[in-house]
């Protein structure tokens, strides 16, 4: 994973601080989490995996924007707003591309790990 | 206008009507609450450093530019772009499939129109290819893991 996968508001793990941070600034090999106080090198973080737990805190019922279920290598997930064309679907291993996919649909909707 | 959190480094953006692309993005969270920061890095220009909260409009993406970068028109209503090869004997599929409406076609219906970026993995369907902007097929790309330099 590398600045240029993220996005503001993404979850990464800081792997100094062994934590969950948001994204709050990205530059070319540098990220800046809301638990840290500087920019770090890209290569400080980690992506976060999709767990059944965290899919089912955020998403109790398919008709939040999305449906999942368990696939090898991750999890088989569909974003997605009721008659609107725009969606999203596919193999999601990790928590930040479920973010991105969500916001490409438009559903604001803060995951909470 | 664009937010910052719609954002991906190297994503291409207007500002005051000339193409850049994006260098930093910052989200100021913790000072103003609602300040958003984007750096960006002009075609023509090394750098601009930029400070202040910016207004950003989205590129609209056109045929043109779906041309120079390698997607090519099979003549018909659709633009189509496929590159299939097999690895380790798997097949690898990926594409970027483009039907506009073409009301003169009488086969034709709503559901054929829409903008596809598909990887064997991944499918994304970004909407109407009127409504699509570059730098979310720049996104969408990255998303599908299609490591693609767009031009413009």
């Amino acid at each position: 994973m590398t600045s240029k996968d993220l996005m503001i508001g993404d979850w990464v793990y800081d792997t100094i601080l062994q934590g969950y941070t948001k994204v709050e600034i990205l530059t070319l090999t540098g990220i800046r989490g809301s638990i840290n106080d500087a920019i770090w090198h890209e290569k400080t973080f980690e992506p976060i995996p999709l767990t059944p737990e965290i899919l089912e805190k955020n998403f109790p019922e398919p008709t939040d924007g999305l449906t999942w279920f368990p696939e090898e290598g991750g999890f088989n997930c569909h974003t997605y707003v009721p008659k609107c064309e725009i969606n999203a679907f596919g193999l999601f291993k990790y928590v930040h591309q479920l973010q991105h996919a969500l916001r490409l649909c438009g559903i604001e909707k803060e995951i909470k790990l | 206008m664009i937010s910052a959190k719609e954002l991906q480094l190297g994503d291409w953006v207007l500002y005051h009507g000339k193409p850049a692309r994006v260098r930093n993005i910052h989200d100021n969270v913790l000072i103003d609450g609602d300040d958003e920061m984007v750096d960006l890095v002009f075609p023509d220009r090394i750098t601009m450093p930029q400070v202040d909260p910016i207004h950003l409009d989205p590129i609209p993406l056109t045929g043109e530019i779906l041309l120079k970068n390698g997607f090519k028109h099979d003549g018909m209503c659709s633009w189509d772009w496929e590159d299939i090869r097999y690895c380790n004997s798997h097949r690898i599929q990926q594409y970027i499939r483009v039907t506009p409406p073409d009301p003169d076609n009488e086969w034709w219906s709503k559901e054929d129109s829409g903008f596809i970026v598909c990887t064997n993995w991944r499918e994304i369907n970004l909407g109407n290819l009127q409504d699509v902007s570059l730098h979310r097929l720049q996104n969408a790309l990255r998303d599908c893991n299609i490591d693609k330099e767009i031009e413009l």
